[in-house]
């Protein structure tokens, strides 16, 4: 289990790293950068985190 | 041995930088004139015929204009057609076409490599000698509604006319394709040569590789979309990372990233700005190479290779459910569901139906790809090293493509 928040705990923080960089880079496409990014980190993040809490 | 590992790193990394320089030219402006007699505006040498334009990119490479002779003593004609380009008052190029060599099969073309700046008025002026006079004509065209007359404008002698003249303008580019391939053969040539580091530091070195590639892979909108190079790295590493820690292979978890984050789902959400609506055929969303933001929008190229992949994948798990491994079909089967919903969310008409879930479809598609490439590599054998020379030039293979796709999808939607 602690390896399930350890996924979502680096998907969180590598999330935020990227909307500040976003917007500082884009301001004007702000939200066109960031919600493919975060449905996509999102989806890995599931992956990775029902992997752990099925087979650790 | 060793000797031949790093001849053939030198020579990667020669080739690399020799395509690396590699230019050509593309047309940005081409105004094809109309057809007929009356279409035509005989050149005097007491007259000067200029066209205004604006530019796009940073240089005019060359630039034509459509000519036809009109007068039978053109073709033994030693006289020449002066042809200028001014930026405001400023010369900035000229060159001169024999009226010999003009034809009825196209522009003539002078080659002038002066650099502009983009959207800047540029003035095409045409002008003769009394020994070119009356020999060649210039080719109309008449304004429609397919250009408007506020983009350009065309004078004689000052005059402003009701009809432009066919022309058409290249810019001297590098295409996105070479610096890529340059850039994969100057990695592969120092992953050559430093091949004891590379078994050394093996997961270090992957990630790097990744980085490097995700760089590759957004030159074309580095400029344009700042933020799309560190939205790739980030998400290539991620998909890596949780198919390696899944049991894949080093180089299946690399295709698997691969065909998630380098399909075009990702740059047309940044082109269309989310605004993407309707719904697309599988064929069109997932398989043709023509992504374009306006009639695509809501697309993510797999390819050829990531669909057969996902579908030899999916028989895969189905296999292993048939011989009852379901303990270790778990994930798999998970992921299944959920490319069943998405699938429907994303291609059949209904109530929920929403164009983004076709991130999960391409995730979903990556899982299973790279599934059946582990499987496949497991099979030809982990340490024979032909193999895993085949899979990997293979692999460059399948990310030139998505590189070429996407680099194609900047370039149209850019222009939109």
């Amino acid at each position: 289990m602690r390896k399930v928040f350890f996924i979502i705990w680096w998907a969180a923080l590598l999330s935020c790293g990227y909307i500040a960089l976003a917007r500082y880079f884009q301001p004007a496409t702000f939200s066109a950068s960031v919600v493919p990014f975060l449905l996509g980190l999102a989806f890995i993040s599931v992956i990775g985190a029902t992997y752990y809490a099925t087979y650790e | 041995m060793q000797l031949l590992r790093y001849s053939a790193g030198a020579i990667c990394i020669l080739l690399g930088g020799l395509v690396f320089f590699v230019h050509t030219d593309r047309q940005f402006i081409n105004l094809t004139p109309g057809e007929g007699a009356g279409l035509l505006q005989t050149i005097r040498s007491e007259e000067v015929y200029e066209q205004t334009f604006q530019t796009r990119g940073q240089t005019i490479s060359k630039i034509g204009a459509y000519l036809v002779p009109v007068n039978a003593n053109a073709k033994t004609s030693q006289a020449v057609i002066t042809i200028s380009l001014f930026a405001g008052a400023d010369q900035i190029a000229t060159a001169d076409i024999p009226v010999s060599l003009i034809n009825n099969s196209g522009p003539s073309f002078v080659r002038l490599d002066v650099p502009s700046n983009k959207n800047e008025d540029i003035t095409l002026r045409i002008s003769a000698l009394p020994d070119a006079h009356g020999l060649i004509a210039l080719q109309k065209r008449q304004f429609d509604e397919t250009f408007s007359q506020q983009t350009i404008l065309f004078t004689i002698d000052g005059e402003k006319q009701d009809y432009a003249i066919g022309y058409t303008v290249y810019e001297n580019i590098w295409p996105p394709f070479v610096q890529q391939l340059g850039g994969i053969l100057v990695c592969a040539g120092l992953v050559l040569v430093m091949w004891n580091l590379v078994q050394q530091a093996r997961n270090m070195t992957s990630i790097l590789l990744l980085l490097y590639i995700a760089l590759l892979y957004a030159a074309p909108s580095l400029k344009t979309y700042p933020s799309f190079f560190p939205a790739v790295a980030i998400l290539i590493v991620a998909f890596w990372a949780v198919l390696r820690i899944s049991g894949r292979t080093t180089i299946a978890a690399t295709f698997g990233a691969f065909v998630f984050v380098c399909s075009t789902w990702l740059p047309l959400y940044f082109i269309t700005n989310g605004t993407a609506e309707g719904i697309l055929s599988v064929r069109d969303a997932l398989i043709d190479p023509n992504q374009i933001s306006v009639s695509h929008g809501g697309g993510g190229y797999v390819g050829i290779s990531g669909a057969l992949f996902a579908v030899v994948g999916i028989c895969i798990w189905i296999y292993r459910l048939a011989t009852r491994k379901l303990v270790v079909t778990q994930l798999d089967s998970a992921v299944a569901f959920l490319f069943v919903v998405s699938f429907y969310i994303t291609f059949i008409p209904s109530p929920i139906h929403h164009y983004k879930a076709i991130i999960l479809v391409v995730g979903c598609i990556a899982w299973f790809a790279s599934l059946s490439f582990d499987s496949m590599q497991r099979f030809l054998g982990l340490r024979d090293m032909f193999v895993q020379t085949l899979l990997v030039l293979l692999l460059a293979i399948f990310l030139l493509d998505f590189m070429n796709i996407t680099a194609r999808t900047f370039a149209y939607g850019i222009g939109i």
